[in-house]
């Protein structure tokens, strides 16, 4: 890893420690007017369904009951969990992937794009071409894995380009001044950065309750901690276009 | 055993709620009252809707009627009252709208709770509400409930929280007529059985009765009804019937009465549709309308059996089949 790089990582690190400490402080008080709520409550009823919920690993939820009333319902919904191709899966990876698959067990459409545009600006991997190889290099993991070929999609932002039209149109709905007090300086310092995350991370999420990826639909985002913000931004945006908020 | 173990055993069974009683605390004022050997008297109160009685008020009945007889085994002069609140039911001004004659469904109910008397030998006395508000002793509760009640803001408030949302104006515009009646009259009794959605009432009768220096209330709430025929995912997006449950003498309470169980007509293909449809949880603590049905069924049969031995902490994990003839040889069968 190159020193540029490696700094660029330390600070973003940095930068989402702050974050991701400053919410477990606040855990379930209001943030931006909106609160996370304890998932504690759901958690009892999901008991059985999956070693997730049997183990209380979820911590909070915002407006998971649409979702709970969905896989009761035994109806479909769909969950979207984004991989960075910056460097191969390490085990670290096995956890995410395994709770993916129990929510598609429970119902939901898997949709894993891969963010080698992102691998690209964050200067984490060299070229397009070197994240996209990367993600290619996961899919047959995925299948190992035993995700349902059927219900499982995978995208990748460079090869689909409307990604970036989409962006233009959701990230109209946002300011650079939510991008700084959500991401901090060091992860929007180019016009690159603040393209991808004001605009096409977003896009990322809603353009899947588009006809193209199955219509209107809840949409799950299961996310550590430190991301909530940038969800109550996707939720913020998805009530301004007239969408379901993830 | 002794009696009294019989009692205790009865009162930690799962027809009371773990979560709104103290049950050392009731222990240990059922223990003094029955040291002293006076008169007791045990009350559960109902108002109705244009809907008819439901199987739940039979869980009421037949634990007003239990705790009377092993209270009396233990020597005590009890009386088991049931109220029937006529005056609160059609004073109602969503009953009056509906322009249903809340009357004659009162005559019918009552004609019905003589047949389950009968049925069940039920040794409990049904009084009418405005019977007992001709009573001077109640007359004089309720000016000295008013008068404590409309002096005191934290009192005030208290009572803000016993009621629906949809009745706040109409009690604020009434200075919570209903509730200041409701309070005048549990205060003449020792033990009140009810569901968990009564507990504000209570702990403001019980706040009156000390300024009054007469004894303190006994609440003992049963677990919450709740209705049939939902998946969980209900009572995840409705956390208030969650912990409260619905009101157990109103067939239309939250507006699920396709959800519950109506005595006057307890078709057992619709009672198996509705038990077949119910969600029933692995976690004890959540709502269980179908264990609900067997603990009533339960009781239904006790009453015939004359078998008043529970066990504490029993499991309601329980077939449905099971629950189902249980039902129909013991109620369906009987009423």
């Amino acid at each position: 890893m190159s020193t540029k790089m490696k700094n660029q990582t330390e600070q973003e690190y940095s930068e989402k420690l702050k974050i991701k400490i400053e919410l477990e402080k606040n855990l379930y008080q209001k943030i931006d007017g909106s609160s996370l709520k304890s998932f504690e409550r759901i958690n009892k009823y999901l008991k059985g369904m999956s070693y997730f919920f049997d183990r209380n690993l979820i911590k909070g939820h915002l407006d998971f009951e649409s979702i709970a009333s969905l896989i009761a319902q035994k109806k479909n919904f769909k969950v979207i969990s984004g991989r960075n191709p910056s460097a191969p899966l390490h085990l670290g990876h096995l956890a995410l992937f395994r709770l993916l698959l129990e929510l598609q067990k429970l119902g939901a459409t898997i949709f894993i794009p891969f963010t080698n545009d992102e691998s690209f600006i964050d200067g984490k991997v060299d070229s397009f071409e070197s994240g996209l190889k990367t993600a290619y290099e996961t899919i047959p993991y995925l299948i190992a894995l035993g995700f349902d070929p059927e219900k499982t999609k995978v995208l990748v932002h460079t090869e689909y380009l409307d990604i970036y039209k989409l962006g233009m149109y959701f990230g109209s709905h946002v300011n650079t001044n939510q991008l700084k007090s959500l991401f901090g300086e060091g992860s929007i310092n180019t016009p690159s950065k603040v393209f991808y995350r004001g605009a096409v991370q977003l896009a990322s999420i809603l353009m899947l309750q588009l006809e193209e990826f199955g219509g209107s639909q809840n949409t799950l985002v299961p996310v550590s901690l430190d991301q909530h913000p940038y969800v109550l931004l996707t939720r913020d945006v998805a009530n301004k276009v007239k969408m379901t908020p993830p | 055993m002794e009696t009294k173990h019989y009692i205790e055993n009865f009162i930690e069974s799962s027809i009371f709620s773990h979560e709104f009683n103290d049950f050392d605390q009731i222990q240990s004022l059922i223990s003094k009252r029955l040291s002293k050997k006076n008169e007791l008297k045990i009350v559960y109160g109902e108002t109705y809707d244009e809907f008819g009685l439901t199987i739940d008020s039979l869980k009421y009945y037949f634990t007003l009627d239990i705790l009377g007889k092993l209270l009396r085994s233990n020597g005590m002069d009890v009386k088991a009252i049931l109220i029937i609140g006529d005056v609160a039911s059609t004073r109602n001004k969503a009953a009056v709208n509906k322009k249903v004659s809340i009357d004659s469904r009162i005559k019918e109910n009552l004609s019905k709770i003589r047949k389950i008397i009968g049925a069940y030998n039920l040794d409990i006395q049904v009084r009418l509400m405005s019977e007992l508000f001709e009573s001077n002793k109640y007359k004089q509760n309720f000016e000295n409930v008013t008068s404590i009640c409309l002096e005191s803001d934290q009192i005030k408030q208290i009572l803000e929280n016993t009621v629906l949302q949809n009745r706040i104006k109409q009690e604020r515009e009434s200075e919570f007529l209903y509730s200041r009646e409701e309070i005048a009259l549990i205060t003449d009794y020792n033990i009140k059985i009810g569901p968990p959605r009564e507990l504000n009432y209570d702990n403001v009768a019980r706040i009156i009765s000390r300024r009054l220096g007469l004894p303190e209330l006994i609440s003992l709430y049963l677990e919450p009804t709740y209705p049939l025929g939902l998946n969980f995912d209900y009572f995840i997006s409705n956390p208030q019937i969650e912990k409260y449950g619905i009101t157990p003498y109103k067939g239309g309470s939250n507006k699920l009465n396709d959800h519950r169980l109506f005595l006057e007509n307890l078709d057992k293909k619709n009672i198996e549709n509705l038990l077949d449809k119910s969600s029933v949880p692995s976690d004890p603590t959540l709502p269980n309308p179908v264990g609900d049905i067997y603990i009533i069924a339960d009781l239904a049969r006790r009453m015939l059996e004359n078998d008043f031995e529970f066990v504490p902490h029993p499991t309601t994990q329980i077939d449905t089949k099971v629950i189902l003839n249980l039902f129909d040889k013991y109620v369906i069968q009987i009423l």
